[in-house]
């Protein structure tokens, strides 16, 4: 397949810069922002709760965003200088997973909410073969706190990786 | 807590639906056109609410008919063969819904209830 090009503004598809800590049900990471929409805090959550569904599933599922079911953004305008992520999975079932999610500066909680994820099999949209070392290898480098050592080249590489 | 009473306010939410629309007798599919991504946020409100293990197999039904297919290429009883499957349910439960395999889903209100309670009782 062809490689697809899209021009977010964003240097890449990633936006947890580390995993700081994680266990059984929580999780925490970091994300440094730039003059950025909360949208893109919203995201962040997302992700972070995302990369804690594959690690308790041992990557060998794939994971993703089912809902938001519910997000209060404290923070109006962009975001700007060095946030704390964390998640907690509060409620789950084999297939689907429910966390409450926090974005804070400052030890204030700017965006909050609860995400709701699921996990199907890998199929041959999704391909296992594919997608599992990704996921495993993104999970490391940001445990490792070393966002761009996932891409060698560059971060822009990592989106052509995703939409291969 | 009424097992049923509480799985039809999640339900009512879940689905955007009047909860005096739901039923025991109502099914899921059919009736309240519930999807599967409707499901999978099922299975987590029950587990919130209840407090119990979820396994999404089991309480939607999903493998009801490939385990039918099973049973009948073992010439197996099949209500019995099922009901190994889904103990959660009885025995005139299950062959009510064999006979209603023809009409689609056959996943009802009251089954999910029967589910929670069973879980509660076996953990």
């Amino acid at each position: 397949m062809d490689k697809i090009k899209i021009n977010t503004g964003l240097d890449g598809f990633i936006l947890v810069d580390s995993i700081s800590k994680i266990e059984d049900s929580t999780i925490q990471g970091t994300k440094d922002f730039t003059r950025a929409p909360a949208c893109l805090g919203i995201e962040s959550l997302a992700q972070l709760g995302a990369l804690h569904v594959r690690f308790i599933t041992g990557f060998e599922r794939h994971a993703f965003l089912l809902k938001i079911i519910r997000c209060k953004i404290l923070e109006t305008g962009v975001l700007t200088g060095k946030y704390l992520l964390d998640g907690t999975l509060i409620n789950r079932s084999g297939l689907a997973f429910s966390y409450r999610l926090r974005a804070q500066k400052e030890n204030e909680a700017q965006i909050k909410g609860e995400f709701l994820y699921a996990t199907v099999d890998y199929d041959n949209r999704f391909k296992k073969e594919k997608l599992k070392q990704h996921y495993q290898k993104v999970f490391s480098c940001l445990q490792s706190g070393s966002k761009t050592g996932c891409c060698p080249k560059s971060r822009r590489d990592c989106t052509e990786i995703r939409l291969k | 807590m009424d097992i049923l009473k509480k799985t039809k306010e999640i339900l009512a939410e879940i689905l955007d639906i009047d909860e005096e629309e739901i039923a025991p007798e109502t099914y899921l599919i059919r009736d309240m056109n519930a999807e599967s991504i409707d499901l999978l946020e099922l299975a987590v409100a029950l587990n919130s609410a209840f407090n119990i293990k979820i396994n999404d197999d089991e309480i939607f039904l999903r493998n009801l008919r490939p385990y039918l297919t099973e049973a009948k290429e073992k010439q197996a009883d099949e209500v019995a063969y099922l009901l190994e499957n889904f103990p959660f349910l009885t025995k005139d439960r299950m062959t009510q819904i064999l006979d209603d395999l023809q009409g689609g889903p056959v996943l009802k209100v009251k089954d999910l209830a029967g589910y929670v309670a069973w879980r509660e009782e076996t953990s």
